[in-house]
């Protein structure tokens, strides 16, 4: 006799691997970072260097971004940008590790040379908090959300802004391109995520989730077939959006955080085909870690921090997170693959 | 002989959107507020003199409960001698709430009624009065008689019924919800809001507290081509189509009302009551004429059409003799069929903008519609207003009002 999962998939039995007595498949680096106030956002670089494990740039609501270059056996001191105003929202790579985007409550986005830590460019139109942002793969395209509701597109080289959509009805809380760039999706707390054609800012697909939960975080899959999306009922949906209108189309819900009033980030671990894991930050200190295919939850890193998780990032390199920490904590905290004899 | 019934003032707070700059105010303090400016501009009342307060409200449940229009007398500056009483005919309850103000001092058996209606949709969503863990309305008669299995009739498949009944479109759908941004936009900067208005603190998107008396609903530059983009509710997967009508649908967020926050309240005196304010006060408008009528619950938002009708034919006027009309834009396809079928002068039709750009606050958008008829009847010192709003359960309240 099956039942069904509250995404309407029967259930099977499943070995749960959090009781199964397997080692647990992260485990903490020695040393972490750290700044003077919430660690708010956190972004890997899609490249390190070499003999680095990663480059993780944290924002922080200390108004600045830390540049971390993470080895195996010891943590450098990070390069430090000031410039903003305001404390920081999100941060993004390009895709050749350049360039640093960072949205802020300041109202404004800056654009850095991450080797140097210059302010290269300013990107000055939103109305209110800048909640989100996201280079498209080619670095050409910038994408922002904010508290004013509008989705804004920009050329990064020339600060200009190229197109603005009134997206949403409340403030923005993410956004992301897809794989080839073509598509840009935006979530809110108004209950909606909404796919846009990137070419002609037109609307083409407006999803929710039952109840309406106003939407914390959205994310395309790297492959471009998918949105991950977390909302403020403690779950994270996986949409299919090849075939998803208004409610339906949910292919995975993840369970098991804790989500009700914070944008808690979440994160795809792809790097190892093995191993394919979303990740999501909680308000109860934790990180949790579920099998994306499966759903089960894999890992706990339990009281990763002392206050709620905001920011998680994993690399696409290779198998690694980076975790920051809400106002109590201030702290980054890194963590690898657990080795066979930990 | 029938005393008369006199709106001696009319104000209303600014509308806040939904989770928008009203979302830290408890409504019995928007409510609270509301009375206290009310009376604050008629300096020569005696709160005291206050017959009683009727209040509508439509989600009368949480903050909302416990018999709302008292709770706001007890947090006003009104005398707790003051009673109140709460009352709901669904989208209208502040026009029903008028109704009975006018009926009791018309009658005599009361001087001086303070109407008026408070919702925040915000704290208290709509539905909060109808948990399913309660059950629904309908009940086995109501199916039955209906040929449904719905536990309650959808206004926004009534919506949708509208369009094929009236044949509106999409296209002059979202015209007429764009002209009613512009119409409130136009209206605001030419401050034709102001002798009505009354601000209160409310909170920014930033948190900040800020002094609130600008509606904040309204979208400048709000155009049907940028309406033509939003999808239907019907392509969001919130409705099925309905008979005759097309499969993408036509009712979109853009042309339905706004959801809001928001209070308005009127001072309602017959003559032994005028006296008892002083020679002083000159009444804004009378109540000239009050009808109610009733029709097909399931399409629900077509009975402003027979309330008009009756309505015109108890004051003995024609649609001619009216100089302004407000019909309550709960969606642009209401007015437009009412307007349709009576023949009415679209120049004459929500002059200030509607519920599109405005927003809907239920339980006070009857005072608060009434509020802005009456104002602007005085600002154009023009004659006849009128003023119908469709209900919940296929009911619509009418009036016309005569300036003074």
């Amino acid at each position: 006799m099956s039942t069904a999962d509250a995404d309407g998939s029967p259930k099977r039995r499943r070995e749960n691997p959090l009781e199964s007595g397997l080692p647990p498949e992260f485990t903490k680096l020695r040393y972490h970072g750290k700044h003077t106030k919430a660690i708010s956002c956190l972004k890997c670089a899609p490249t390190s260097r070499e003999g680095s494990l990663a480059l993780v740039a944290t924002g922080s609501s200390d108004n600045t971004i830390k540049l971390w270059d993470v080895t195996s056996s010891s943590g450098s001191s990070p390069s430090t940008f000031k410039g903003h105003a305001s404390g920081i929202n999100d941060l993004d790579w390009s895709s050749d590790s350049r360039y640093v985007a960072s949205a802020s409550d300041d109202k404004n986005i800056r654009i850095w040379d991450a080797p140097t830590g210059m302010p290269l460019v300013e990107l000055r139109g939103h109305t209110s908090f800048v909640f989100a942002v996201a280079f498209n793969a080619s670095a050409n395209l910038l994408v922002s959300g904010g508290f004013d509701e509008n989705v804004k597109l920009w050329d990064p080289r020339t600060g200009n802004c190229v197109s603005t959509i009134p997206a949403h009805s409340e403030p923005i809380t993410g956004v992301s391109f897809n794989r080839d760039g073509t598509c840009i999706v935006s979530s809110s707390f108004d209950g909606l995520v909404r796919i846009w054609d990137t070419a002609t800012s037109s609307c083409l697909r407006t999803f929710y989730a039952e109840g309406n939960p106003p939407v914390s975080s959205v994310s395309f899959s790297p492959n471009g077939k998918f949105v991950l999306a977390g909302t403020l009922d403690d779950k994270l949906r996986l949409w299919n959006v090849s075939n998803v209108n208004g409610e339906g189309g949910v292919a995975k819900t993840y369970v098991g955080r804790h989500n009700t009033k914070f944008c808690c980030g979440s994160a795809f671990s792809v790097s190892n085909p093995d191993r394919q894991r979303i990740l999501a930050g909680s308000e109860d200190g934790s990180v949790y870690i579920w099998s994306i295919n499966s759903r089960n939850l894999t890992q706990v890193l339990k009281d990763a921090h002392s206050d709620i998780v905001l920011a998680v990032d994993a690399s696409k390199e290779r198998e690694f997170i980076a975790t920051g920490g809400s106002e109590k904590d201030k702290t980054v905290k890194f963590w690898t693959p657990t080795k066979a004899d930990n | 002989m029938p005393k008369t019934a006199y709106i001696v003032q009319a104000a209303r707070t600014a509308a806040g959107r939904h989770k928008g700059a009203l979302r830290n105010v408890h409504p019995v303090t928007l409510g609270s507020s509301l009375l206290n400016g009310l009376v604050d501009k008629v300096p020569s009342l005696d709160p005291a003199l206050v017959d009683d307060v009727v209040f509508g409200c439509v989600s009368q449940a949480g903050e909302n409960a416990f018999n709302l229009a008292r709770q706001c007398v007890l947090s006003s500056k009104l005398p707790e001698t003051v009673p109140g009483t709460t009352v709901d005919r669904q989208c209208g309850s502040s026009q029903q709430a008028l109704h009975f103000a006018a009926q009791a001092v018309m009658s005599g058996t009361q001087d001086i009624v303070i109407a008026g209606g408070v919702e925040s949709m915000t704290r208290v969503p709509m539905g909060s009065n109808m948990p399913k863990s309660l059950g629904a309305p309908n009940d086995d008669n109501i199916k039955a008689r209906y040929n449904t299995s719905a536990g309650a009739f959808s206004q926004f498949i009534g919506a949708e019924m509208m369009h094929v009944k009236y044949g509106i479109g999409r296209e002059a759908m979202d015209a007429f919800a764009a002209r009613s941004h512009a119409r409130a936009a136009a209206a605001t900067a030419e401050g034709r809001f102001a002798s009505e208005i009354i601000g209160l603190n409310g909170h920014d998107k930033e948190g900040n507290e800020i002094w609130f008396d600008k509606d904040e609903g309204i979208r400048e530059g709000t155009t049907p081509e940028k309406l033509a983009g939003l999808d239907s509710l019907i392509q969001m997967g919130m409705l099925k189509p309905v008979e005759g009508g097309t499969q993408e649908g036509v009712i979109t967020a853009g042309n339905a009302s706004q959801m809001s926050d928001g209070a308005a309240g009127l001072l309602v005196c017959n003559e032994e009551g005028l006296k008892k304010l002083g020679s002083d006060v000159t009444p804004l408008a009378m109540i000239h004429s009050l009808a109610l009528a009733a029709n097909d619950p399931v399409i629900m938002l077509s009975a402003p059409i027979p309330a008009t009708e009756k309505v015109l034919a108890t004051a003995g006027l024609s649609m001619n003799d009216i100089d302004l009309y407000e019909v309550n834009e709960a969606f642009a396809v209401v007015p437009m069929a009412w307007a349709q079928e009576m023949g009415a002068d679209e120049d004459k039709l929500n002059v200030n903008g509607g519920a599109c750009a405005l927003g809907h606050p239920l339980g006070a958008t009857g005072a608060k519609l009434m509020t802005t008829l009456v104002h602007e009847l005085v600002r154009q010192e023009k004659k006849y207003g009128l003023l119908s709003i469709c209900e919940g359960g296929g009911t619509a309240n009418a009036t016309i009002v005569e300036r003074c």
